[in-house]
């Protein structure tokens, strides 16, 4: 086999595994995170901080789930930006109306 | 032209320009009549001007997307009409039930037309754009049905495309919606909920589906831009008029009796039946951006351009202007709507119609495109027609904004028709653009006599 | 490796303009909903209190796990692995069957228990909002049924899988608007 192809497939191959690995511990992120949420509200958690660790962990669901599962962290900023800039903005102002 | 059949569909345009001309020429006598309040009374009093000024409206546009239709469908499925002979016999019942029902307008008072027509058997007379004796509404359902019949067995039997279907379905809702023109509650609120479904679920709704069609299948024919890349666009323009428009009924829902919900599902929906629309010009433009060939039809790539940027300005900037109900609440039932309405049916229905039937004429007219000169006026003919209808839009919306003010919207509102009284002068330009409009008109009917050589076959 | 950042917009160009346009009549609807109960906080409150909470998080945990599942078939498509992503996409298809039960049976709850859209403004919203992404779940899972058909059809493989990458990203734009919907409607007081 031409050896860089050999070391380009190697690579991808690679690549591959990292990429795999890396979706499943954002899951585990994303379903410790939920859960974790879940529990705290069961334990009464219902202050003001409460409603900032919701949100603050809803940013971090949207952040994950847009640069990873939708595979925006490749892509060119302006699109990356443009959903998280949603995202950001939408958690904002859910933040300022409630705290109005 | 690929198939005979197609040429069924010549008859209905034709049809459908020269009613359009008796629409354009009773908006011109009303117009008139705003200002001059007797103009032609008690030959043709303004209630019966403005019905048949209206219906003349639906009924070409019926014309042009039933021919639409028949010109494409063939085209689309790769086979004949199912039955040309059918098209043409329900060709010609459509144009005499019509042309009764309008004489019918003009020559008898309303109430005796409703006798005469035994409307008191089945009441369905009498609402706006509904005004047709039940009669003439049941002519309408039987046209309707032996064409959608005919249309569907061609695409069902032929080469099915994202194309034909979508047009189909639009079609097939289009006659289902009018359905609910038979149905004429005595509880006014009802009414008035079911009469939406005729006139917002069609404009907002299914005419959108044959309107992306149209313009799909344009817009495939004149830039060679590949089928699948243009089918994409318009699935998602389809999937969000329905997700927009269906709920946005509601904002017709806010002051008639019904729950208070609607003001907000109304504002929030119809809020967002602008997108469709505005992926509409992002489309077209795209599209003939990225063209593959030059089309010798230079006006139909006009006419195509041109519906997609005046259905977003009609439809979703003038629309959006008033849809919100903090907004409507003071602009209900005023010139806005006035404004707004005559943008949109011009910007989306009006031009989409005029794009089928510049692309369509020379081709069943034995050449691809027209010659040099009939182009050239047939371009003077879109930007008289378009301009004109801008300006009639600004100028409504310039009495309108004034009619709230004064009526509505001040600390000591005037009366009805003080606020009229003031807002003449908006009249008087309206009526002159209108003479404009007309103007563009008459080239447009022009272009297709002008005689040349050397036509490109 | 992870810093190139020109790829193009993963799946159809069209497919992002109606993500867009879905983020924002989402984000519409939040906001209008945020407004709605700072201006009538304690009726928002109160009814707050009868949602199921317990159904809701499941569902988050069917949205994201369905989600994986969706990102392991674009991977797996990608190394010509079909039927690893025939699987992946089956299985985000169940998750979705299972947030559709779910969903079902708080929603026939509710009917149940005779709340209606005119009940009060906290249900109007709760039912117009939650159905209104429910049938979201529904267009997406009829999207991702027909790609894994396509998929199973041998359509795809490493080098063409548009569609795929098309229909993921859709489905994550369901399940990202679900991660706002869920705390804003069930959780936060
Ligand atoms: C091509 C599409 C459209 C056409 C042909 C059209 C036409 C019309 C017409 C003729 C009316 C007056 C109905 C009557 O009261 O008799 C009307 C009313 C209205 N339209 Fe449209 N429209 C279109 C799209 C839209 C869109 C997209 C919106 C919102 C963004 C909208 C918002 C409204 C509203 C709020 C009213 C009620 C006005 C009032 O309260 O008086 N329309 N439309
Ligand atoms: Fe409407």
């Amino acid at each position: 086999m031409d050896h860089s192809v050999s070391t380009r497939l190697h690579h991808s191959v690679n690549t591959w595994a990292h990429q795999q690995t890396r979706a499943k511990r954002i899951w585990f992120a994303l379903m410790f995170l939920t859960v974790f949420v879940y529990t705290c509200g069961r334990f009464g958690f219902s202050s003001q901080w409460f409603v900032i660790l919701v949100l603050a962990s809803s940013l971090l669901k949207g952040y994950w789930i847009i640069a990873e599962y939708m595979g925006l962290r490749q892509v060119a900023r302006k699109w990356r930006w443009l959903v998280q800039g949603w995202l950001v903005l939408v958690i904002v102002l859910i933040v300022i109306i409630h705290q109005l | 032209m690929k198939y005979q059949s197609q040429l069924v569909a010549k008859n209905y345009f034709i049809a459908a320009i020269l009613l359009f001309t008796g629409q354009i020429l009773f908006g011109l006598i009303m117009g008139l009549q705003y200002v001059v309040g007797d103009f032609l009374f008690p030959e043709i009093p303004f209630n019966v001007a403005r019905m048949v000024h209206t219906n003349l409206l639906i009924v070409w546009l019926l014309f042009a997307f039933m021919g639409a239709a028949y010109f494409l469908v063939p085209e689309e499925s790769e086979r004949e009409l199912y039955a040309p002979w059918l098209a043409t016999l329900m060709f010609w019942i459509f144009l005499i039930a019509g042309a009764l029902t309008v004489i019918g307008y003009l020559l008898f008072t309303y109430s005796d037309l409703a006798a005469l027509t035994r409307n008191e058997l089945f009441p369905t007379m009498g609402r706006e754009f509904l005004e047709q004796p039940t009669i003439t509404k049941i002519g309408i359902v039987i046209v309707a049905l032996a064409f959608i019949f005919n249309i569907g067995m061609t695409v069902l039997t032929g080469r099915k495309t994202v194309i034909s279907l979508v047009l189909l379905t639009g079609l097939v809702g289009l006659a289902v919606f009018f359905l609910f023109s038979f149905y004429n509650p005595d509880n006014l609120v009802l009414d008035k909920y079911y009469w939406w479904w005729v006139v917002h679920l069609w404009v907002e709704g299914v005419w959108e589906l044959i309107l992306g069609s149209i313009l799909a299948f344009v817009l495939i024919k004149v830039t060679g831009v590949d089928r699948e890349v243009i089918e994409k666009w318009l699935y998602i323009i389809i999937a969000m008029t329905l997700i927009t428009g269906i709920i946005g009924t509601g904002h017709h829902y806010f002051w008639i009796g019904t729950p208070d919900y609607w003001q907000w599902l109304g504002s929030v929906f119809s809020a967002m039946e602008p997108i469709p629309f505005f992926m509409m010009t992002l489309f077209a433009f795209n599209m003939v951006n990225k063209r593959r060939r030059e089309h010798p039809n230079k006006a139909a790539v006009l006419w195509a351009l041109g519906t997609a940027v005046m259905a977003f300005l009609g439809a979703g900037v003038w629309g959006f202007l008033h849809t919100l109900a903090p907004v409507n609440f003071y602009t209900h039932g005023t010139q806005i709507t006035a404004a707004h309405g005559h943008m949109a049916f011009y910007g989306a229905y009006v031009m989409i119609s005029l794009t089928i039937i510049s692309y369509a004429m020379p081709i069943m007219r034995g050449r691809t495109a027209n010659g040099e000169k009939a182009q050239v006026l047939e371009m003077w003919s879109f930007w008289l027609m378009t301009i004109a209808m801008v300006f009639i839009t600004l100028f409504l919306t310039a009495a309108g904004i004034l009619q709230v003010y004064l009526q509505r919207f001040t600390e000591d509102p005037v009366p009805f028709m003080v606020a009229q009284q003031k807002i003449e002068i908006f009249y008087w330009l309206r009526e002159f653009t209108g003479l404009v409009f007309l103007i563009g008109l008459v080239l447009y009917i022009y272009s297709f006599f002008v005689k040349e050589e050397n036509v490109a076959a | 490796m992870d810093t190139e950042r020109t790829k193009p917009l993963p799946g159809d160009f069209a497919i992002w303009i109606f993500i867009f346009a879905e983020l924002m009549v989402f984000g519409v609807l939040f906001i209008a909903y945020a407004v709605t109960r700072s201006l009538h906080r304690e009726e928002f409150a109160y009814y707050q209190q009868f949602l199921d909470r317990e159904t809701g998080a499941l569902n988050t945990l069917l949205l994201i796990t369905s989600s994986y599942f969706v990102v392991k078939a674009v991977l797996a498509i990608k190394q010509d692995k079909v039927q690893q992503c025939v699987n992946g996409l089956g299985l985000a298809l169940l998750c979705g069957c299972g947030f559709l039960v779910a969903k079902t049976l708080e929603f026939s709850d509710k009917f149940s228990a005779g709340i209606r859209l005119s009940t009060n403004t906290f249900y109007m919203f709760y039912l117009s909002l939650t159905f209104f992404h429910f049938m979201h779940v529904i267009l997406g899972m009829v999207i991702l049924a027909a790609i894994l058909f396509k998929a199973r059809a041998g359509a795809y493989n490493h080098r063409e899988h548009t569609g795929v990458e098309t229909g993921a990203s859709y489905w994550h734009m369901v399940d990202l608007v679900w991660i706002i919907l869920f705390p804003l409607v069930y959780i936060i007081r």
